[in-house]
């Protein structure tokens, strides 16, 4: 096995620069190799205030902390104050986050002093970023290293300085005053241990102390999934919106602008483009079929041919255009997904405002799933979409799509497409009156925790080379630019089951993936006009499978009126799933309403009753008590261990139930 | 004194009686059918000073008097109580919280949630709030009750209150009028039963003070405008003498809805008299009436003196929301005023005058001034003008100028009207609080007037009810007038009919119900005008006066406009607007300094890669793209602060439906880069970044143009699909001469429009952002087609529309379309390829269209549309031939026919080729079109090649002449 070979030699190189010696607790030994490489420890605020800030002049005025070394147990006359002042300590505070000062009677024209003590083990300097509302002066062993006399709201890390520690105790002191209005300020210095050795010190720490709650080894995504960016010449503007490879091996991308590009050599990680057809309106999906490109554009399905064999799209025929379209901008067609008999599956997006509110006038067929037949014969398959920005197929063969939150669709959902269903967007009617039934959603993606808008949909492939996941869906999400996991089963003769974050840290918002015949996942992205987290304004990305397995919850399946049971990719370690606070479950739902989105509403706890790990430890029987459907049903794993000691990659789950199992 | 402290009122008891009935009513009604004529919103609102009590619906929640000052002119402001009841619409299952700042005794309650009771009683503000966390109320109807009233029942204390609420769906708000219904039950009344407003209107707008005088600092006169007509030393300027004369024969005969009433004897005598007063007042001011029409200055590339223009704009500009359209009566709640007969008032030039400058003649402001342009006014004046009454043209000749002068004083018409030079007589008649009712004017059953007699109004039975239930409350209405800005505002509200365009107690407003009845497809913001409920917590009180009293518009971009009704008219509108929202006057929230770093982080944020406000919005002059919005340096101008944070953090919940996006979502940024996406800091630091003004450093990018220009360069045409116009499917192709082609994707495809001078500006979601501005050429517009598919066969009929069924792109880079048009009797489709490439003769440049017919049906004859433009204005053959409507030509000898179209353009169109036998013919409509008729042919698809070539006067003879050589050739 020379990968693990190779792993285990890197480790021990890694290993061999920690200085890491067990003590007698985990905390001691902590400590000690903290210690050993000089990080220093952060104890916790205290403030001493009010002192006056009559006409802004607090700033300039030195009260008694700033004059002699802070001693924790003095008190202080202040004009500002009816009795003496004190320190008194703010559990509550913390670092890189906003720390609001609006402690006192009176809040404004005040001054005040926050104070913190330093150990380090060795002489250094530490980096931190500061924000204040309003002025800000920093006194570092009574020395002033800044003096910031604005007022100015808090801004993040809007002030960066070196505090030049000396070895054992040092004293920040900050002081800040406020004119009116927000009193707060920022603090937090740069990260003070590096991940990889404090994942290696954590590991030994588990190995010595594997029954301290604190232990377990925080995994990294990249470790199991590599993202590798590809270099594409920016003047292409490779805004993916479709993608797929041609039977030679040929990379084939649309783009948001119109234009069609092939990439002949993509496998071998050379992304010389060119050019194929161009002038389409939009597109918004790609797909090969027999070795010919099939586009999507917003007005039609179009098929692109080579006809005179140049390396350029001669023929733009016209498949179908039969649905409604006017020129609202958001009204988008995606797919097209071939349905194995020469015709194609396909979404269509409502026309909306750009507040986000869906128009009121619709043209025919929008808000729906379509199908074109080999014939170019156009129907309408299913309805109540709103931006269902990506269509897809498990290993099986049964179609799915996504959809985007709005109004009438609480949050975004992945949905079975089933013939005649209505899926709850009501403009997406013909009579709105209409008394429909809704189809829910086979999968909630829960709002902001796991998708703000999803896009691509595909399944894992069977055969285990994009790791330990076969069949399962993954779906792309533009605005947290992430990939997420969805585990499905069949209850009651429909699919539900639950959705897992994947992989963040895209370059711009994941658009739509293929796997390639080199069983990497090559993923299209964009962002303009809609926000994303990825920087970038678009990109083209491949993800690889590292070839080790993630510890990760790997399915939930609800087994009955009262209980789950969780698989995890490795064995557990017993002791961890036995502590109480190692899983958590909470139910919660979402209003059906025109509003834009839906917060969760009913949510409950859900007491656990009993947890069975099962002969293997692969899995794990939970027992709840409370259960309802139809409910979103989140799990929490964070004490979860792998009999490895490792902890999850991602501790949480969402499974939608919408029915228990006969 | 101890009126004034006693504990509530006998009418709070009988409204809290009310109140129950109508909560199980309520409850009723959601269980029954939730839609049946929803009551309009609003709370109502019934204040009372022990001795009448006034009852209005449709209030918000608030109120600010200032001390002294009374909520109705006869109320007495010290011990005055105001009671607010009705019912909260609550729509969705959450957790409220109210708090209220208060001025006086106050108290709250929402029937069945004793936590949302409020109680402030403290001299000075007091700032009374429901208990944290929230109180949990199920969804619907909630009556609530509020009561207020000075501490002490001293008059010299202001009176205040602002109800807000929150729930875990929005934050501070105060509660919208929208959410509120009105007590839905009649609430008995004491004392004043003058609260007809109808009654009160009539008074007022009858002028019945002129002759019958009130009491000096009454509260009727407070609720009376003083002389309110139309200024005669101007009459001469709009009207003809004999247009006059007819009008004081019997002005509701002329126009119906007017209130003048008749004062002249209707025999010889009185209409001598008439005659006499119009030829005076004709010959007063007839220079403008006769004279020129206002200059336009520059070409505005629309018509003027055009009556179907000035149709248009009689919509547009918002006329249509207090006048009837000529020849039309819409259906709507208050009579709009009519204008049939116009023409015969007074010529277009007299009317153009007139529309520039209304307030000139009419100072009461009813006919305000609509900031028209010349040309505006022209194409209105036009409009009116087209209608003409013969009956308003008798001769006014038997009358004498020189008596009618005296007639002025005579007849009184100066007790109404002003005239220069004339002071208005007293009112000589009996007081008007203490007419019998029943005679005189208001008489059921009169008899024709006698000279001399009371005027004759044209009163109906129900106004004279109206006007009898106004003058019967007579007793308050005599007392000494509190000053009510908030009634003086609502009377000024009523009179200049604001309601008539801007929403107003949660109702449309009269214009937009107009618009939706008329099926109206101009964009809703650009006719919808901001609303008047919250103008008072929204606008800054300076802006609140430039917008009335001056010319402050924050759109002046849209049709409607925002008239001018004199400042003397609105400005009592400012402190009553305020007041009604729980204000006080000259409270505007002062405008910290900007901070400096937060100025940057606001500048940043609003750029083009941020937030994108300059996407829609007006910056520094700069025109928003798209859905226009109002200047973004203006706004620290115009809003104030809170409404600003309320707006920017949920505009759906202001205004539901707005285009406005929606940029936080609860609390959190779309863009988490700045101010760690802390909404209310990023809020803030627009705020101090607008706050620099007009002067304000534009953020980078702002002024590159919006979009990408898309250029043809080589030798092959750019054929791009894109939405244009308003046609969702366009193959649109640009070649490097600068001529560009759309055609119709979708249905009925084919060639649809030309222009030259550029191709695409191309925008939105495709190409630069997310959603519009939309692409659009550039250039100018050649040609216009219309729709349809232009081939069809004399012998078998379609079986659908024609199909677009994609393109392909040949060697030289030119695209050949291909249709599909089904053919009935089960015969094969025929199916059409249209090869389009660049043409020119001389000067002229075009698009040369080869169009093959693949099978088309043996002994068929086929006709192709070649061309029409509504600009098309005449058709010449070769020769110089006019061709009338259905010419025939034989294309073989001629190859090309010339298309007149406006200013003098030339389109060409030549057929290059086309089989034996084709003929041109020019169509049978009033807009020039031509065809080619195809005979049958015996071989293969038979080919038509077609230039459709566009040149300027100037050049048509050097293309006629490269035509015909090339044909010669």
């Amino acid at each position: 096995m020379p990968l693990a070979l190779t792993l285990a030699a890197a480790l021990a190189a890694r290993g061999a620069e920690i200085p890491y010696e067990k003590k007698e607790s985990f905390d001691a030994t902590y400590r000690a190799a903290k210690d050993a490489l000089g990080v220093p420890t952060l104890h916790s605020w205290h403030v001493a205030g009010p002192f006056p800030n009559e006409n802004g002049k607090g700033h300039a005025t030195p009260y008694p902390p700033e004059k002699a070394p802070v001693d924790l147990g003095a008190t202080y006359e202040s004009a500002a104050s009816p009795g003496p002042v004190s320190w008194r300590s703010i559990e509550t505070f913390g670092d890189g986050v906003a720390n609001d000062l609006s402690l006192f009677p009176r809040n404004d024209w005040i001054t005040c002093y926050a104070y913190r003590r330093i150990d380090s083990p060795v002489e250094r300097r530490l980096s931190v970023g500061l924000g204040s509302d309003d002025t800000l002066a920093v006194f570092l062993n009574g020395a002033k290293l800044l003096d910031r006399d604005v007022l100015r709201s808090l801004t993040p890390n809007e002030d960066r300085i070196e505090l030049p520690l000396r070895e054992g105790a040092n004293d920040l002191l900050l002081k800040v005053t406020n004119a009116a209005g927000g009193f707060a300020f920022w603090f937090e210095p740069e990260p003070l241990l590096d991940a990889a050795k404090d994942r290696e010190i954590r590991r030994l720490l588990t190995r010595d102390f594997p029954d301290d709650p604190r232990s377990g080894v925080p995994g990294l995504e990249s470790d199991h999934y590599e993202i590798e960016p590809l270099r594409v010449s920016s003047r292409l503007l490779l805004e993916a919106t479709g993608l797929d490879f041609l039977p030679d091996g040929t990379l084939a991308v649309a783009t948001r602008r119109g234009d069609v590009v092939l990439f002949p050599k993509a496998l071998e990680g050379d992304m010389t483009a060119r050019l194929f057809a161009t002038g389409l309106h939009e597109p918004g999906g790609l797909a090969v079929v027999d070795g010919e490109i099939y586009v999507v554009q917003k007005p039609e399905l179009t098929r692109l041919k080579d006809l005179d064999g140049d390396g350029t799209c001669d023929v733009y025929e016209t498949i179908s255009n039969a649905w409604g379209m006017s020129t609202n901008f958001h009204e988008f067609a995606f797919g097209p997904l071939p349905d194995g008999a020469g015709g194609f599956y396909g979404t269509l997006g409502l026309a909306i405002v750009p507040g986000g509110a869906t128009r009121t006038e619709q043209e025919k067929d929008r808000g729906s799933v379509w199908h074109v037949d080999r014939d170019g014969g156009f129907r309408v398959v299913a309805r109540g979409l709103r931006a269902p920005n990506g269509i897809g197929k498990n290993l099986a063969g049964d179609v799915f799509f996504t959809d985007n939150q709005g109004d009438w669709i609480p949050a975004c959902p992945v949905n079975h497409l089933k013939e005649g269903a209505f899926y709850g967007q009501r403009f997406a009617l013909e009579d709105r009156s209409a008394d429909v039934a809704r189809t829910l959603p086979a999968c909630w993606l829960p709002y902001n925790r796991v998708s703000n808008s999803a896009s691509a949909i595909g399944a894992f492939p069977a055969d285990g080379s994009f790791g330990p996941f076969e069949g399962q869906l993954l779906v792309g999400d533009m605005a947290k630019s992430t990939l997420i996991r969805v585990f499905l089963e069949k209850v009651s003769g429909e699919w539900q089951g639950a959705c897992f974050p994947f992989r963040a840290g895209f370059a711009s918002g994941v658009e739509r993936f293929v796997f390639g015949p080199d069983r990497r996942l090559w993923v299209g992205e964009t962002k303009r006009g809609w926000w994303a987290a990825g920087p970038k304004l678009f990109a083209i990305e491949r993800v690889r499978y590292t070839g080790r397995a993630p510890f990760e919850a790997k399915a939930v399946r609800c087994t009955g009126r009262n209980s789950f049971e969780i698989e995890f990719t490795k064995p557990l370690d017993p002791r961890s799933v036995a502590r109480p606070e190692a899983l958590a479950a909470t139910q919660f739902t979402y209003h059906y309403w025109a509003t834009y989105g839906s917060p969760e509403i009913e949510t409950r706890g859900l007491e656990i009753v009993s947890r069975e790990l099962n002969p293997g430890g692969l899995s794990v029987v939970l027992r709840l008590s409370g259960l309802e459907a139809p409910r979103i049903v989140s799990f929490r794993m964070d004490g979860v261990r792998s009999i490895d000691g490792d902890r999850l990659l991602h501790p949480e789950g969402h499974y939608t139930l919408n029915a228990f199992p006969e | 004194m101890g009126r004034r402290s006693r504990p509530p009122t006998r009418a709070g008891t009988r409204v809290r009686a009310a109140l129950l009935a109508a909560a199980a009513a309520a409850t009723a009604l959601r269980a029954g059918s939730a839609c049946a004529d929803a009551p309009r919103p609003g709370a109502t609102m019934v204040a009372g000073d022990g001795e009448a009590e006034i009852r209005r619906d449709g209030a918000p929640l608030a109120i600010y008097l200032a001390p002294g000052e009374s909520s109705h002119p006869a109320l007495d402001p010290a011990a005055l109580e105001i009671r607010w009841l009705g019912f909260l619409s609550v729509e969705s299952d959450d957790a409220f919280s109210f708090r209220a700042t208060v001025e006086g005794d106050f108290t709250f309650a929402l029937a069945g949630y004793p936590a949302a009771t409020l109680r402030s009683s403290a001299e000075g503000t007091a700032s009374v709030e429901t208990p944290a966390g929230g109180i949990r109320v199920k969804p619907g109807l909630l009556a609530f009750e509020a009561f207020l009233r000075r501490v002490g029942g001293r008059g010299a204390a202001p009176l205040r209150l602002a109800l807000e609420w929150r729930s875990t769906q929005f934050g501070w708000e105060p509660v919208p009028v929208r959410a509120l219904r009105p007590a839905d039950e009649p609430v008995a009344l004491t004392g004043l039963r003058a609260a007809s407003e109808r009654g009160r209107r009539l008074v007022d707008e009858a002028g019945c003070a002129g002759c019958h005088p009130v009491p000096r600092g009454s509260a009727i006169e407070a609720l009376l405008s003083p002389r309110a007509a139309p200024d005669l030393t101007r009459a001469g300027s709009h009207a003809r003498a004999e247009w006059i004369a007819r009008w004081l024969e019997h002005p509701a005969a002329v126009r119906s809805s007017a209130l003048m009433p008749r004062l002249f004897h209707p025999g010889a005598e009185g209409r001598r008299e008439r005659r006499s007063i119009a030829r005076f007042l004709a010959g007063l001011d007839a220079e403008t009436r006769e004279g020129p029409p206002p200059r336009v200055s520059g070409d505005r590339g629309r018509g003027i003196d055009d009556p179907v223009e000035g149709e248009r704009l009689f919509w547009a500009r918002g006329c249509v929301a207090c006048h009837e359209p000529l020849g039309r009566l819409l259906e709507r709640e208050r009579p709009a005023v009519r204008l049939e007969g116009s023409g015969s008032q007074s010529t277009p030039a007299g009317w153009a005058h007139y529309l520039l400058d209304p307030l000139r003649h009419d100072a009461s402001g009813r006919m305000p001034d609509l900031s028209l342009d010349p040309a505006d006014a022209r194409n209105l004046a036009a409009y009116l003008a087209s209608s003409r009454d013969p009956s308003l043209e008798v001769s006014a000749d038997e009358g004498d100028a020189a008596e009618g002068e005296g007639l002025l004083r005579e007849r009184r018409c100066i007790a109404c009207h002003p005239f220069k030079g004339m002071e208005a007589p007293e009112a000589g008649e009996k007081p008007l609080l203490a007419l019998d009712l029943s005679l005189g004017c208001l008489a059921d059953d009169r008899p024709p007037a006698a000279p001399g007699a009371a005027p004759r109004y044209d009163f109906g039975s129900g106004d004279r009810a109206a006007i009898r239930a106004f003058l019967s409350g007579a007793g308050p209405l005599r007392r000494p007038a509190a000053p009510a800005p908030i009634e003086s505002a609502r009377v000024a509200v009523e009179r200049l009919r604001c309601a008539a365009c801007h929403s107003l107690d949660g109702r449309d407003s009269e214009l937009s119900r107009l618009l939706a009845a008329e099926g109206s497809e101009a964009p809703r913001e650009a006719m919808q005008p901001p609303a008047l409920d919250g103008a008072g917590t929204k606008l800054r009180e300076d802006w609140l006066r430039k917008v009335l009293a001056e010319d402050g518009r924050a759109r002046p971009w849209l049709s409607l406009r925002m008239p001018r009704f004199g400042a003397a008219n609105v400005l009592p509108l400012v402190s009553g607007l305020l007041g009604r929202e729980g204000i006080a006057p000259g409270e505007d929230d002062p405008r910290a300094a900007p901070r400096p770093e937060m100025v940057m982080a606001g500048r940043e944020l609003l750029s083009p890669l941020r937030l994108s406000c300059t996407s829609c919005h007006d910056m520094a002059g700069v025109p928003g793209s798209g859905n226009r919005g109002p200047e973004v340096l203006r706004f620290a101008e115009r809003l104030r602060k809170p409404w600003f944070e309320r707006w920017m953090l949920a505009p759906q919940r202001l205004k539901p439906g707005t285009e406005m996006p929606t940029y936080f979502v609860r609390e959190t940024s779309l863009v988490t880069e700045i101010l760690s996406g802390d909404a209310r800091a990023q809020v803030g630091a627009l705020w101090d970044y607008l706050g620099l003004g007009m002067k304000a450093p534009l953020p980078d990018g702002l002024t590159a143009p919006s979009g990408i220009g898309l250029v043809p360069k080589g030798d092959r045409p750019l054929v791009v699909r894109t939405p244009l116009f308003d046609r969702a499917r366009v193959v649109a192709v640009g070649w490097k001469s600068g001529i560009s082609v759309g055609i119709e994707a979708g249905a009925e495809p084919g060639v649809r429009l030309f222009w030259d001078g550029g191709f695409l500006r191309l925008n939105g979601t495709q190409w630069t952002g997310q959603h519009g501005p939309y692409p659009e050429i550039e250039g100018r517009s050649l040609a216009a087609l219309p729709d349809g598919f232009a081939w069809r066969l004399d012998g078998i009929a379609a079986a659908g529309p024609a199909r677009f069924r994609g393109y392909r792109i040949d060697g030289s880079g030119d695209p050949s379309f291909h249709y599909e048009l089904p053919l009935a009797h089960g015969a094969p489709p025929l199916r059409v390829e249209e090869t389009l490439s660049e043409a020119s003769a001389g000067g002229a440049l075009g698009v040369s269209r080869r169009t093959r017919l693949e099978a088309l049906p043996k002994d068929q004859s086929a006709r192709g549309f070649l061309f029409a433009d509504a600009r098309a204005r005449a058709v010449f053959a070769e020769s110089g031939a006019p061709l009338g409507p259905g010419s025939r030509v034989a294309v073989s000898g001629s190859p090309f026919v010339e298309v007149l179209m406006d200013e003098g353009r030339r389109a060409i169109v030549s057929v290059r080729r086309a089989p034996e036998g084709s003929t041109f013919e020019v169509g049978p409509d009033a807009s020039p079109s031509l065809s080619i008729l195809v005979p049958p042919s015996r071989a293969g698809a038979p080919e038509v090649e077609c230039w459709t070539l566009f040149c300027g006067a100037e050049d048509a003879a050097a293309a006629r002449a490269a035509l015909g050589g090339q044909n010669g050739r």
